[in-house]
């Protein structure tokens, strides 16, 4: 074998080009061949250094442009000089009369009472709520029966279900919803969408679910509904639905309620 | 209308992510810059609140976090996008500043001014975990320090080779060379030459 090929074969082993058996074929070489060790050890060294280059050049990019970004970022200090942003002194009109001046402070303070109160509702107070839902969501265990695994010919079922546990979920979710709509497959669907940030889609399989009694898994699909509502920033339906499973200690996913809760 | 507003949103949110993963996967690692904006902000607000990160920290580990993307997907280890690429991103990010936190938090007794803790014992566990990060460094330096010792063309091809795995029609292309046979060629008495600058017995 030339320098070449032999070149080659290493490079399609270090890149992962090569298939399985040729990777097997090539490690049991490397052990006879001390010349062939010797130029893997060595195109090794020279990966790791061309690795680490360009590691260090990427991230140098980055820290250019993190600093622009930086540098970018609004700086309230400067509003008060520019004097088309300042305050103006302006001359207030003379009362007309007390009656009707206590009439709109009540209404302010009315106004100013509601949207007090619906701020408080709807505020995510300072957390991402998209991507809380999305650190405190992991897919439902897979419980079904019948996943057959190792079979040549997988059914549509099982090979939905498989994709689902290698965590394919794009593809679990085309498989799911074109299987049987049964109360099981649905609640693997909605988790199927949830790990891909459907939020809404995912809220609208999760909805009717928690609402069949004798539905083995309708508690667990109110949690994922709490999820997928703070997903959507629906905060103040996400609070009500976690703060019920919160406050129920027979509840499966009281815990996780409790905890997602307290991050809110 | 909300609904219908927020699950558009929802929509264009993982057809823009296909759309830019599979564009990285197809070599334009210019994209990252795209993708270090997009998140950024959202991750050190993160970071800062949740992890209790300093502002540099976060930024380090989130640039951190976009480069092993990248190379996760460059490797072939991330072939399918199955959760958004946000997701993704905090996943790695988060468990960078963990460490960070971590080798701090470790850090901080070892300090021979502290004086406090576990003292200034060269035998002790810290201190020498300190030393062997520090030879690793120099070690690290060295092999990058490398690289630079090449011409540009030589260090071009090897990178689009060897890191963001380009094929080598598209380094003939890129690089302005004269034909696939000459692109290997030419590879070929580069990675000779890196590998005489790394070990020159050989």
């Amino acid at each position: 074998m030339n320098k070449d090929n032999r070149q080659n074969r290493i490079d399609d082993y270090l890149l992962g080009r090569a298939g399985r058996e040729e990777r097997l074929e090539f490690e049991e070489e490397v052990t006879r061949n001390t010349e062939l060790s010797n130029e893997l050890a060595e195109t090794e060294l020279a990966l790791a250094a061309i690795e680490l280059a360009e590691d260090r050049a990427l991230k140098t990019r980055l820290q250019k442009l993190e600093s622009n970004l930086s540098a970018a970022a609004p700086d309230t200090t400067t509003a008060s000089s520019n004097p088309e942003k300042q305050a103006k002194v302006v001359t207030i009109k003379s009362r007309r009369s007390n009656g009707s001046m206590k009439l709109f402070a009540y209404a302010a303070a009315l106004l100013l009472v509601l949207a007090v109160g619906w701020w408080a509702m709807n505020n995510t107070g300072g957390f991402d709520a998209e991507l809380l839902a999305m650190e405190s969501f992991e897919p439902y265990q897979n419980i079904t029966t019948g996943t057959v695994r190792g079979d040549g010919g997988l059914s549509a079922e099982a090979a939905a279900f498989a994709d689902y546990d290698a965590g394919s979920f794009a593809a679990a979710e085309v498989k799911l919803a074109a299987l049987a709509t049964t109360n099981v497959n649905k609640f693997y669907l909605g988790q199927a969408l949830l790990a891909q940030e459907k939020f809404a889609e995912a809220s609208s399989v999760f909805i009717p679910l928690t609402q069949i009694s004798d539905f083995p898994l309708a508690k667990e699909a109110d949690y994922y509904k709490g999820l997928a509502f703070l997903g959507q920033h629906k905060v103040s339906e996400a609070r009500n639905t976690l703060s019920k499973i919160a406050s129920d200690t027979t509840h499966p996913m009281q815990q996780q309620a409790e905890k997602l809760l307290a991050k809110m | 209308m909300k609904t219908l507003n927020s699950d558009t949103q929802v929509q264009d949110k993982s057809t823009n992510d296909a759309a830019l993963f599979e564009a990285i996967k197809g070599g334009r690692h210019e994209l990252l810059d795209q993708l270090y904006q997009d998140h950024r902000a959202a991750f050190l607000t993160y970071a800062q609140r949740q992890l209790y990160a300093t502002e540099a920290d976060a930024a380090d580990c989130f640039q951190d976090a976009v480069i092993a993307f990248y190379k996760n997907i460059v490797s072939g280890r991330l072939t399918d996008l199955t959760c958004g690429i946000r997701t993704y991103l905090f996943a790695i990010g988060k468990r960078l500043v963990y460490r960070k936190n971590q080798q701090r938090h470790r850090e901080v007794p070892s300090d021979p001014d502290a004086g406090i803790g576990l003292g200034n014992d060269p035998a002790d566990e810290l201190d020498l975990s300190l030393l062997n990060r520090f030879e690793d460094d120099h070690r690290k330096a060295m092999l990058a320090s490398a690289l630079g010792k090449m011409g540009d063309v030589c260090k071009e091809l090897l990178t689009l080779f060897y890191y963001h795995h380009y094929p080598i029609e598209s380094i003939q292309n890129a690089l302005n060379l004269s034909s696939p046979g000459a692109t290997r060629i030419k590879k070929m008495r580069c990675l000779d030459k890196l590998k005489q600058i790394l070990t020159p017995q050989s």
